[in-house]
């Protein structure tokens, strides 16, 4: 048996590597996986850096900007497994959530009508005098920000002047929006859930409605990782292959949500992990619901394998929001990390 | 040495904070500001404008510390990662003790490395502290296990004190277990009884 140290963020989207350590994949291709549970993407990212850990649950934008070396410290990066596509989703408090039904009816319907909602909510405020909403988002470099970014300019609000978007980690969103210090946020699963069901938030807008097929977490190592060399790095793609299969089929989802709902894992609720898994999301404690076979998806269609349209897509939304690197070459070193060749090797044949 | 540095310490273990706090003042540093909620980080810093900032890894609030990298707006100065490329030795030594420095930009890395230093220090000193006090608690608590099993042998088996406790220590020694372990059974066992 190899040992691997691999870290995460305790969030619905590490599923496939949960389950790829608890219920016998990484087993089965002689891999026995050590995981670490942390509090914060900085950690994560230091962590590889000083080789605590061999790989890691990683934010896909994150990634690209720590291997330009956009923030700091830099580290090439490399990711040769998608973990997931989309999960997140955009809550609002119920106070803003009233002044966006009553600025715009429709606001129920869809994230569109939401994010147009939420447009006249803002100029009404301004009319009255009233600072604009405050939102947050779970880290700067993050397809958090860039969904929220998305969703004002779909509001027709500006997202660098109109709205201030802080950074909030996801177990203090709600404590942040009960006290009024912001008043929506963009999170991954479980949160908006956990926000809704407790009758904190109402679920305005998923990210697989207007941005879908967003890489969300990548599994990444450090290109310099010895794991590349003798197989091991296939060996871990093999086994995620399958836990993500073993994740994304509906008649698993009881005994994954379970699997992660444990004190040592998410501790949250079961039936709470379970919508997000399903996308049969509870909108607010009234009971409205939404649902969305994509909101969360962790298999099929040639997902898990990095591609570099999407790090070119990746990179444009960085670059939008100021995040981009000046460096000559930027644009291929994010298609680096988004290299196939490790993917392809692991899994050809 | 720069002792007009001004130091803000992020850390939810207030006893901890106390204990860094008293080491900075000690060596010389005397703007030394604590901060052990999880609210209002970023307007304490906007209105501190410290030169360092200490935060325990613990502490998700490092993420948001991260966004000052980027943001820079957020605040007068820019902040970034203290980490001192000709001595990554030091890097891995503030993490494993579990703490991380941010300075502002442009400050020079040599004067910040004696606060980062002493800091490193005393995480350590308080994490053995935390562990010698863990390990008395349970050394406690099993002699209270024990204490118990004693009591339970010498009411049923009437036994005086000195013949529970052989009767416990042989138990051990033929089951190849510790006292302490043969003391839980019995406890448990005693308890189920009732």
């Amino acid at each position: 048996m190899i040992e691997l140290a691999i870290g995460y963020l305790p969030l619905a989207d590490a599923a496939s590597l949960i389950v790829a350590a608890d219920f016998g994949f990484a087993e089965g291709e002689g891999l026995a996986l050590r995981l670490w549970r942390d509090v914060s993407w900085a950690n994560l990212r230091d962590k590889l850096l000083i080789g605590d850990l061999h790989a890691a649950h990683f934010l896909a934008p994150l990634a690209i900007a720590t291997s330009l070396g956009v923030g700091n410290p830099g580290l090439a990066l490399r990711a040769p497994f998608v973990l997931n596509v989309n999960g997140n989703a955009i809550t609002v408090s119920p106070q803003l959530w009233e002044e966006m039904s009553k600025a715009n009816p429709s606001a129920t319907d869809d994230a569109s009508h939401a994010a147009a909602a939420l447009g006249a909510a803002v100029k009404a405020r301004r009319a009255r005098g009233v600072e604009a909403p405050a939102f947050a988002s779970v880290f700067a470099i993050s397809s958090h920000t860039y969904m929220l970014r998305r969703f004002f300019e779909m509001g027709r609000l500006d997202p660098d002047h109109d709205l201030a978007v802080a950074v909030v980690p996801p177990p203090l969103m709600i404590a942040y929006m009960e006290r009024g210090l912001i008043d929506g946020f963009c999170v991954g699963s479980p949160w908006n859930s956990i926000a809704a069901s407790q009758g904190k938030g109402v679920i305005v807008a998923f990210g697989s409605e207007f941005m879908p097929a967003m890489p969300e977490k990548l599994l990444v190592l450090p290109e310099q990782s010895l794991l590349w060399e003798n197989e091991t790095a296939s060996r871990l793609v093999r086994a995620l292959d399958a836990a993500s299969r073993f994740v994304s089929d509906r008649a698993n989802v009881g005994a994954v949500a379970e699997r992660l709902s444990r004190p040592d894992r998410l501790d949250a609720e079961a039936d709470v992990i379970a919508l997000a898994l399903t996308g049969d999301l509870l909108l607010d404690a009234s009971g409205r619901r939404r649902s969305d076979p994509g909101f969360l998806r962790f298999a099929g269609a040639g997902l898990n394998r990095p591609a570099a349209d999407a790090a070119d897509r990746l990179y444009a939304l960085m670059r939008s929001a100021g995040h981009g690197s000046a460096r000559p070459g930027a644009e291929q070193a994010a298609r680096d990390v988004f290299g196939t060749d490790a993917y392809d090797r692991a899994l050809r044949g | 040495m720069d002792f007009t540095l001004t130091i803000l310490l992020v850390d939810e273990s207030s006893a901890r904070a106390a204990i860094i706090e008293d080491g900075l003042r000690e060596a010389g540093f005397a703007n030394v500001v604590r901060l052990d909620t999880a609210f209002g980080l970023m307007e304490r810093i906007k209105t501190l404008d410290p030169d360092v900032i200490i935060i325990d890894l613990a502490n998700p609030q490092r993420d948001a510390l991260e966004q000052m990298f980027q943001v820079s707006r957020l605040v007068k100065r820019p902040i970034t990662m203290f980490v001192d490329r000709s001595d990554s030795e030091q890097t891995r030594a503030a993490i494993a003790a579990g703490v991380s420095a941010y300075i502002v930009d442009g400050l020079e890395k040599s004067r910040v490395k004696h606060v980062v230093e002493l800091c490193v220090t005393r995480f350590h000193a308080f994490a053995r502290l935390e562990s010698e006090l863990a390990e008395a608690k349970n050394a406690l608590d099993e002699r209270r296990l024990v204490d118990r099993a004693k009591a339970i042998l010498m009411r049923n088996k009437n036994l005086d004190e000195p013949a529970a406790y052989a009767l416990l220590r042989r138990s051990a020694m033929n089951h190849n277990k510790r006292i302490v372990d043969i003391a839980r059974a019995i406890v448990d066992a005693d308890d189920l009884m009732r």
